[in-house]
């Protein structure tokens, strides 16, 4: 009876509850009403009128057609896992004032099965304390009757909403229960503020090992409440539906209400999360309902970016619409760019240049061309200039900076026609990097259209200086813009120091202050090093003939070593402290961390230091710093390289 | 006495209970209700009289969630005894004696209650009874409390009515106690009941249990669950009437404040249907009358609208114990969505109202 992460996505997460069975989340409930069975035959029968066909069909549809049965009448269900309710206290005949034992909440006869962990059971409440505002004295009712261990992981505790949900659980700690169930979810799916409350507070009280239960919500609901981390759903709102068999088209196509099509939807959120593509599949349910889009805007404003971004994700970053402008790893990219990459200060000269469709830049035939221009009318002077490129959505993406993620991975619909959004987006990146370099450095702009104005006008604002092309120029790449491209560098950067630089060593201390803070590369990159490959396929570092770091092409990011460990700690904030003394096998798990950096992001490359501080292994964070320490079980770090 | 309480409840029914009697004690002007039914055998004379109010509700308890009748109450006004004697005398002369006469006479708190109902008020009005023989029976209601010690009142009524019968109601609203003590505030107990009923049968006093239809804090399922287990324990006790109250949300209480949290619906028209019906089948030797207050109204027990004008002849029907049509979801198609929100979890999990959610699906109400 135990719930891990095996990956995340924002605040959305794959887990697995190992059971009897294993199930992987997000997954449903399958949900049993539990009646107390003292009654006579008679009154069985008469209590609660005959089922008609038709609600028969409803109910299987939402599979619930045996909820009334008990354990033993009910078909073998092996898809998801199992949960109880039952009669609330008062059907049963009890107040919250008598329960001394968390068994008391259930009747008699069900109590036995409590102590088996093949199911979970929801606490039934004690309504009139909590509907008069004492949410927390129910709360507390129970935190003070489930003690820390396993058996209470199989009970559900149910979380009515209040507007000021937030001060009723300020002095209160999470009891150790299994799942939370957000009750009052499916009545607040209209109002983006007050949901968000609703999760948020929630995640923010219980532990990340608790599962989050949405009970009662439609299936295009359920990507984005995935996306928002709850783990558990059920197809109760299908009752909603009492059709008859084949359901009206219409329907369908405003809801997508079947069965089939829940379970679908789960199928694809799960897919989506394992590939990191769960915000991508999120944004195409949004985009179809108001609301949505709504909650999808005010998690990207107010969620810190450390809770939801990963370092890297999926292989392709596609940025379909201006709410994915600021999507996490955008934000994330443009903000480690203004914070951490510094213009180095031997630049006396910024060249600015348009984006191309082809990833890496470098690569496209475009900037092949601009390149050469460059080397050919510079020379070796080519180095104290510095290459930016302005795209969209991510501003101004520095040329040292274009292999790393999202830089090398995005895409954009491009028409030409460039949106207010990301105008003002450019204008704020470029100005912030103006404010970087001295007020002598040369800019000149090889740009043309949309990109042309923005930086006319930012450097009009700013009082600076900006050469820049002809407009009337055809084509950036035509033989006559190259011309005068040419013609235009010589003319600008005639006087310019010839400089003797290493441009593989610059390109890696860039990465490197991107990746462990400002600062870092000069520390941990000497210029005694000795660099092997390309950066196409990647390139390996040595000092005095021990491996220090990797570059990897495919992220764009550096790999640590135990050598570049010792260098780096004490100035990077990716540091992990292990409860213990050393380590074996090849993964650390959650519980078996003490501290880790809240800043710590998944896929960040982390250094090991055991209780005397000492390093003892690099690894790759799988979870977000906050949780590495929160969560008790799952995996961790995964290791790179022990001390010997 | 001292009665099992939850603290919670008890304070916040009095402060809204304190608040709504505080407001409206100044535009307040008690009326004398009143009406007339007839049927073949004989002529049922109803009247509601301002007495002073039901001391459970003035008490510091703050009185049942779900009751407003002290808001019509005098209270601390002088209680209007000559009209209302002068009233009744009119009402009794318009059915001009053509048939006998049962009376109910009605104060909404406990007919034996000195602090209630007055001695002078009562012995007028069974001064009054007495003086027409046309009246064969008087009906009245009070709490359990005042029949286990009030008894020598009780006798001596009795003795002063002459052989007209009398009739107590009780109200019992639920035989579970947590019920009666978690969601009602009711103040009394299944056993008290019990005792109260052995006490007026040694007497040869007919009664009349009251049984309540979803107090506030119970889901349509529960609520339909409670009733009929209540219905089946009081039968067995013995009781002669069965009277079935669905909720009707009235000013001043609990169940207003929740009503307008969008956290209570009153009960549907089917639920108080299918109550009917399985209370023929539980207790076939029992009299059962219905009469929804604000039935079909939002404030009452009401479908969806729609169907309540067809709804409410069916529950007539069912107590006369008629033929029903076998396919009720063919009357309304709000029948298979109250069906399914009695079988299905629906509403274990939600403090609030589906009316939102219903904004979501093609269903409304």
């Amino acid at each position: 009876m135990a719930f891990e992460i095996k990956t995340m996505e924002g605040l959305g997460r794959l887990g697995m509850i190992s059971m009897a069975n294993s199930f992987e989340t997000p997954s449903f409930l399958n949900i049993y009403l539990r009646d107390t069975s003292l009654l006579s035959t008679e009154l069985k029968e008469n209590i609660l009128p005959k089922q008609s066909n038709e609600l028969q069909y409803s109910l299987r549809e939402a599979n619930l057609l045996d909820c009334n049965k008990d354990n033993s009448q009910r078909s073998s269900e092996n898809s998801y896992p199992t949960c109880f309710l039952y009669p609330s206290l008062q059907m049963q005949g009890k107040s919250l004032d008598e329960m001394t034992h968390i068994h008391d909440f259930f009747p008699k006869e069900y109590r036995k099965s409590l102590a088996k962990l093949d199911a979970y059971h929801l606490i039934p409440w004690d309504l009139p304390n909590i509907f008069l505002d004492h949410i927390n004295e129910y709360l507390q009712v129970i935190q003070n009757l489930t003690e820390r261990n396993i058996i209470n992981r199989n009970l559900i505790v149910n979380l009515p909403f209040s507007r000021n949900l937030e001060e009723i659980l300020q002095e209160f700690t999470s009891p150790s229960v299994g799942i939370v169930s957000l009750g009052d979810i499916s009545s607040l799916l209209n109002h983006p503020t007050f949901l968000m409350k609703y999760i948020m507070v929630t995640k923010r009280k219980f532990s990340p090992e608790v599962m989050i239960y949405a009970p009662g919500v439609p299936s295009f609901y359920i990507p984005l409440l995935s996306y928002l981390g709850i783990d558990l759903f059920d197809f109760t709102f299908l009752t909603t539906f009492p059709k008859k068999e084949g359901n009206n088209a219409q329907v369908i196509l405003e809801h997508g209400n079947i069965s089939v099509d829940y379970v679908n939807t789960i199928n694809r959120v799960r897919k989506a999360l394992k590939i990191s593509k769960l915000r991508d599949l999120t944004r195409v349910y949004a985009n179809s309902y108001p609301p949505q889009k709504t909650i999808l805007k005010i998690v990207d404003e107010n969620l810190s970016l450390e809770q939801q971004a990963s370092l890297y994700g999926a292989e392709t970053l596609y940025c379909t619409d201006d709410s994915d402008f600021s999507r996490p790893e955008v934000s994330l990219f443009r903000d480690r760019v203004k914070n951490r990459y510094s213009v180095p200060s031997y630049t006396e000269g910024i060249i600015f240049l348009p984006c191309s469709a082809r990833k890496p830049y470098s690569q496209s035939k475009s900037h092949t061309s601009f390149r050469n221009v460059i080397k050919r009318s510079l020379k070796s002077a080519r180095h104290s200039v510095k290459e930016f490129i302005l795209t969209s959505p991510l501003g101004v993406v520095p040329r040292n900076l274009e292999y790393t993620f999202p830089a090398a991975h995005y895409d954009i619909p491009v028409t030409g026609a460039w949106s207010v959004t990301e105008r003002n987006l450019l204008a704020h990146d470029i100005e912030q990097l103006l404010a970087k370099c001295s007020d002598s450095t040369v800019l000149v702009g090889y740009v043309k259209g949309v990109e042309r104005e923005v930086l006319k006008n930012v450097c009009r604002e700013q009082n600076r200086k900006i050469h820049l092309i002809d407009e009337n120029i055809t084509s950036l790449t035509s033989k006559e813009g190259l011309f005068q491209f040419q013609m235009l560098l010589k003319e600008k950067f005639e006087s310019l120091p010839r400089l003797r630089i290493n441009n593989q060593l610059e390109f890696l201390r860039t990465i490197c202050d991107y990746q462990f803070g400002k600062g870092t590369g000069n520390k941990l990159i000497s210029d005694i090093v000795q660099i092997r490959g390309r950066k196409e396929i990647g390139l390996r570092v040595t000092l005095n003939g021990k491996h220090l770091l990797t570059f990897r092409k495919s992220t764009g990011l550096l790999t640590l070593s135990i050598e570049a460990a010792k260098r780096l700690h004490g100035h990077s904030a990716n540091v992990v402290k292990f409860d213990g003394d050393s380590i074996r096998g090849s993964t650390i798990f959650a519980n078996a961390i003490k501290e880790a950096h809240p800043e710590i992001r998944i896929n960040d490359e982390v250094i090991i230091v055991n209780n005397q501080n000492e390093i003892i292994a690099t690894g790759v964070a799988y979870l977000p710093g906050k949780l590495l320490v929160r969560m008790e079980r799952g995996f961790g770090v995964k290791i790179r390289q022990k001390v010997k | 006495m001292n009665y099992p309480s939850n603290k919670l409840l008890t304070s916040k029914i009095q402060e809204i209970r304190h608040e709504h009697l505080a407001q409206i004690s100044a535009i307040h002007n008690p009326k004398i209700w009143s009406s007339v039914s007839e049927n073949l055998e004989h002529v049922t004379v109803t009247i509601v009289i301002p007495s002073r109010g039901c001391s459970w509700a003035l008490s510091e308890s703050g009185g049942c969630s779900v009751c407003g009748y002290v808001n019509d109450s005098s209270r601390e006004r002088d209680v209007p005894v000559d009209t209302i004697i002068r009233r009744f005398s009119d009402l009794l002369k318009g059915t001009n004696y053509s048939k006998k006469i049962e009376v109910q006479i009605f104060n909404s708190g406990s007919f034996f209650d000195e602090k209630d109902v007055s001695t002078e008020l009562r012995s007028k009005i069974i001064g009054f009874i007495t003086s027409i023989p046309e009246i064969f029976k008087l009906a009245v209601e009070c709490r359990t409390e005042y029949i286990l010690e009030e008894k020598n009142i009780i006798e001596e009524t009795i003795k002063q009515l002459k052989g007209v019968i009398l009739e107590i109601g009780i109200g019992l609203e639920s035989s579970n106690d947590t019920i009666l003590k978690d969601c009602w505030n009711k103040g009394t107990t299944l056993e008290n009941y019990k005792k109260s009923v052995k006490i007026l049968q040694t007497l040869g006093v007919k009664i009349k249990s009251y049984i309540f239809i979803k107090p506030p804090f119970l889901t349509e399922r529960d609520a339909i669950r409670d009733t009929v287990l209540t219905i089946s324990e009081v039968a067995q006790i013995g009781t002669d009437v069965i009277s079935i109250n669905p909720c009707n949300v009235q000013n001043g209480t609990l169940v207003n404040d929740l009503f307008r949290q969008n956290r209570y619906r009153p009960p549907w028209l089917w639920s108080v249907l299918h109550i009917i019906r399985a209370a023929a089948k539980i207790a076939p030797r029992t009299s059962i009358i219905c009469d929804p207050t604000a039935g079909g109204k939002h404030r009452g027990a009401h479908n969806c609208g729609k169907c309540d004008k067809k709804v409410l002849p069916l529950l007539t029907k069912a107590i006369n114990k008629e033929e029903l049509p076998s396919d009720l979801s063919k009357i309304c198609s709000c029948y298979n969505k109250w069906e399914i929100i009695i079988t299905t979890p629906w509403e274990i999990l939600r403090t609030r109202n589906i009316s939102k959610l219903q904004r979501l699906s093609p269903l409304r109400e």
